[in-house]
């Protein structure tokens, strides 16, 4: 009996502490919320008139703000930064450095925590000085995975060139960071990281050929044709030459038109064929004409559609063979150029559905 | 002859004790995984990038599928929702499953419909290939199909024909998603590509929130107690239940409310099985299977951030029938897949979470009660002892209510959502009194799905009443069923 009562005692006892435990972090978190706030809202107001060049004095108090008010901003005048671009950035970045922002996430990126890291790394990126950037390399090959992705990340939105090579070196598959981010990152630094990208066309490694090609059709690296032509030539791996002929077809280049042509073949993969119809729309060369038409009647159904969406891109010449096929075509060849037109036409189909119900309105 | 009766009560009450006492612990032990993994969360929370994600030109476009039933009076506001979510690339797929009512209609006029001539490649066999398909005539990425009724789960069938995108994300067309809740439910397929598979969000009960415009606007806690238990129960069981799951790589359930899905890895193992009534975990087991049985390395996710706001039951009889449904439901999957169970081929999920489901989801209802009423009878035969009663006691309720409380505490320190002092008073009070009678009930109702699930008796969706959301404009109460989109 005495152990059943103290078990009930125990379970109450515990009962009455988490609730005690969900009241106190209430309250606790409401309070600082509450004392953060207050002390902030002046300031995010100056800030404001600090980088619209409104407030002269406000620099000054800024450097001057006691540092536990500091720390309270820290976080909102980073995030402010990272949006803007010019001299307000600058202001802004000479600002963090000036309170020691830099230094602290420096001394953070050693911390033994992950999560630490990775927030220094976002502090790194943001503020983008040399030093940073050098940091961010070094980040970049951490031993956790969720810091290289952020100091990925980070480098390209530090805006400094100097992180291409460490960018192209995470397009390794070793590297194990996700090739969203890194590409995302070379996206960032546009046209200097263009160079580095075409030479990496040439690299050993096959998957990182892939993604540099993937990468420059995004980047709309024009000077990156020729490389992308040989890349897409037939003899290279089949997913090289889907990924540089669908940045060809990006990039609309002329040059392109022939080995897109081939890539439609019926032999070809599936896949291939697709990018290459994709491509023949986007380059806009009325020499694409028969050859989408045919693949309309061709099939199969996806790379039919998309054909149809191809002769539609190419204006009069593709329209007038859309209306060809859906006059005289058969089977799903009709039913593909039908519905590519409606959908083309579907403001003018609106209007017409709804002039018929006016007229059979009585 | 008393004494034998005596000796064999007291046997059972004894297996009951030390049952209830390893069902509890191990959700104490769920809670725990989550609580690590909240932690975690909470630690990265400035570095995940989701704003680089909506940027990124390379972020997997997605397909939201809205299979529909009846939803004439929130279909417009839902679809609208859905549209603004945040994410860099998608189009909103809604299949009118043979809708009676005028959803049709009022979708045409707000969105001016053209119908487009349908030609769809049937990667997934559909029961109902009759189909008429429109667009919106603006730039809205919006499809739409009607056709006869054939089910929930033949609708997202065919939208997952029609679906453009790699990825497709099943949402119910009642449910109100948070504006970021895309975005951060894809982020898993960004961080780890090549492994992740399937990704769930959390479901929460919308009512007594405050809505507009198909968005929640203030959560709080809803007027029937009903209501408010549930709350709790969805705060204990999706939230940190699964989030638990997950972490262990062995979630079975992602909610058809809102879960996103390789759309190549659906149409391998054949969509969702339109005969199953618990269709959506039969899916994802189904997936598990077949990433186990080819030796694939893959990750089923559950992330905690994204909510899915859902309207849960606030009558005895529709509430019935959903966890008559659930418990029905999750009969069938094990039973199809009844092989996976104890076979080491399956990993954590043929070793540890399949059984688990078994003693532990689908027994469950069944010692539940027999205990009850072996301590009941015992106690009037004097088989046992009044300490021995209090432990029975303390164990399939204390626990359970310690169990509740440890999840609100967590909940208050990681996502905070209920703001008002008076919301977490009452879901103090909710984790209480769900202890006595609510477990009870729902246990008898899991019991009745169950049998009628051993009597393969013929599963039937029933008439789901709606009493719409609590301050919700336009989406006033419309009787639906479970058919096309509604889940209960």
């Amino acid at each position: 009996m005495t152990v059943a009562v103290d078990l009930v005692d125990a379970t109450a006892a515990l009962v009455v502490l988490l609730v005690a435990l969900v009241v106190t972090a209430r309250a606790a978190r409401l309070t600082i919320v509450r004392r953060r706030d207050a002390n902030i809202a002046p300031l995010r107001q100056k800030l404001i008139a600090l980088i619209a060049d409104e407030d002269g004095d406000a620099l000054k108090e800024f450097r001057d703000l006691e540092p536990a008010r500091w720390k309270m901003l820290e976080p909102y005048v980073l995030s402010l930064t990272a949006k803007l671009r010019g001299e307000s950035r600058g202001a802004l970045i000479a600002l963090c450095c000036e309170r020691g922002t830099l230094a602290r996430a420096l001394a953070a990126s050693h911390a033994a925590r992950a999560a630490r890291r990775a927030v220094a790394a976002e502090a790194l990126g943001t503020i983008g000085t040399e030093e940073a950037v050098a940091r961010l390399g070094v980040l970049a090959r951490d031993h956790s995975s969720f810091v290289r992705a952020a100091a990925v990340r980070s480098l390209g939105r530090s805006g400094r060139s100097e992180g291409v090579p460490t960018l192209i070196a995470a397009l390794e598959p070793d590297s194990q960071v996700p090739y969203r981010f890194v590409a995302q990152a070379l996206l960032r630094l546009g046209e200097p990281s263009a160079p580095s990208l075409i030479t990496a066309l040439e690299h050993p490694h096959t998957k990182v050929r892939e993604r540099a090609a993937e990468i420059l059709g995004l980047l709309g690296a024009h000077r990156a044709v020729p490389a992308l032509l040989r890349a897409a030539g037939k003899d290279a791996p089949l997913e090289l030459r889907l990924r540089a002929l669908r940045a060809l077809g990006r990039l609309g280049a002329p040059e392109a038109f022939t080995r897109l042509c081939e890539a439609t073949a019926r032999g070809e993969d599936q896949n291939l064929r697709h990018i290459a119809v994709q491509g023949l729309g986007r380059l806009g060369h009325r020499g694409a004409v028969p050859i989408l038409a045919a693949v309309i009647v061709e099939g199969p159904d996806g790379l039919a559609a998309t054909a149809a969406e191809g002769l539609l891109a190419l204006n009069e010449a593709g329209e007038a063979a859309l209306r060809e096929l859906a006059a005289n075509g058969s089977g799903m060849a009709q039913l593909h150029a039908q519905a590519a037109l409606v959908f083309a036409h579907r403001d003018q189909y609106r209007q017409r559905a709804a002039h018929s119900l006016m007229e059979a309105s009585p | 002859m008393r004494g034998d009766v005596g000796h064999v009560l007291t046997g059972v009450d004894w297996f009951v004790l030390v049952y209830f006492f390893a069902i509890n612990s191990g959700y104490l032990a769920l809670i725990v995984l989550a609580a690590l993994e909240f932690v975690r969360h909470g630690r990265i929370q400035g570095a995940l990038g989701y704003d680089d994600t909506f940027v990124n030109p390379l972020a997997p476009p997605v397909s939201i599928i809205l299979p529909t039933y009846n939803e004439q009076a929130g279909i417009v506001t839902s679809v609208v929702a859905m549209l603004a979510l945040r994410y860099p690339e998608f189009e909103v797929v809604v299949v009118l499953d043979g809708c009676s009512d005028d959803s049709f209609s009022v979708l045409q006029r707000a969105f001016e419909l053209v119908e487009v001539p349908c030609v769809l490649a049937e990667k997934i066999p559909t029961r109902v290939p009759q189909t008429a398909k429109f667009v919106a005539a603006g730039t809205a990425p919006l499809v739409v199909f009607t056709k006869e009724n054939s089910g929930r789960a033949d609708s997202i069938n065919l939208g997952i024909n029609a679906a453009r995108y790699p990825l497709v994300c099943m949402v119910d067309a009642d449910s109100i998603l948070d504006p970021e809740a895309l975005l951060h439910v894809a982020q898993p397929f960004m961080d780890d590509p090549e492994r992740v598979i399937a990704t769930g969000g959390v479901i929460r009960a919308a009512n007594g929130c405050l809505i507009r415009h198909g968005r929640i606007m203030e959560v709080r806690m809803p007027r029937p107690w009903l209501a408010r238990i549930q709350v709790m129960e969805y705060l204990r069981a999706f939230l940190l239940g699964r989030t638990g799951w997950s972490r262990l790589n062995s979630l079975l359930i992602i909610s058809g409310a809102f879960g996103l899905f390789r759309k190549d890895l659906v149409i391998e193992v054949g969509g969702l099985d339109p005969t199953c009534i618990g269709e959506d975990a039969e899916l994802v087991v189904r997936l598990h299977k077949k990433m186990r049985e080819a030796r694939r390395p893959y990750r089923v996710v559950l992330v905690a951030e994204p909510v899915s706001w859902t309207e849960v039951p606030e009558t005895a009889r529709v509430l019935a029938r959903q966890r008559r449904r659930w418990a029905r439901g999750l009969a069938e999957v094990l039973w199809r897949h009844r092989s996976m169970i104890g076979n080491p081929r399956y990993g954590r999920i043929g070793l540890l979470a399949m059984p688990y489901f078994v003693i532990f989801e689908y027994l469950a209802p069944f010692i539940q009660i027999a205990g009850v009423a072996a301590v009941i009878v015992a106690l009037v035969l004097g088989a046992i002892n009044i300490v021995f009663g209090v432990l029975f006691l303390l164990v399939a309720l204390g626990y359970g209510l310690l169990l509740s409380i440890a999840a609100l505490v967590i909940e208050e320190l990681s996502f905070h959502r209920y703001a008002r002092w008076r919301d977490l008073a009452i879901a103090v009070a909710a984790a209480c009194v769900e202890n006595f009678g609510y477990r009870q009930l729902t246990a008898f109702w899991q019991l009745q799905g169950s049998w009628a699930a051993l009597r393969r008796k013929q599963a039937v969706w029933g008439e789901m009443t709606r009493t719409g959301f609590t301050l919700a404009t336009p989406a006033d109460p419309t009787p639906g069923r479970g058919g096309g989109g509604r889940r209960e």
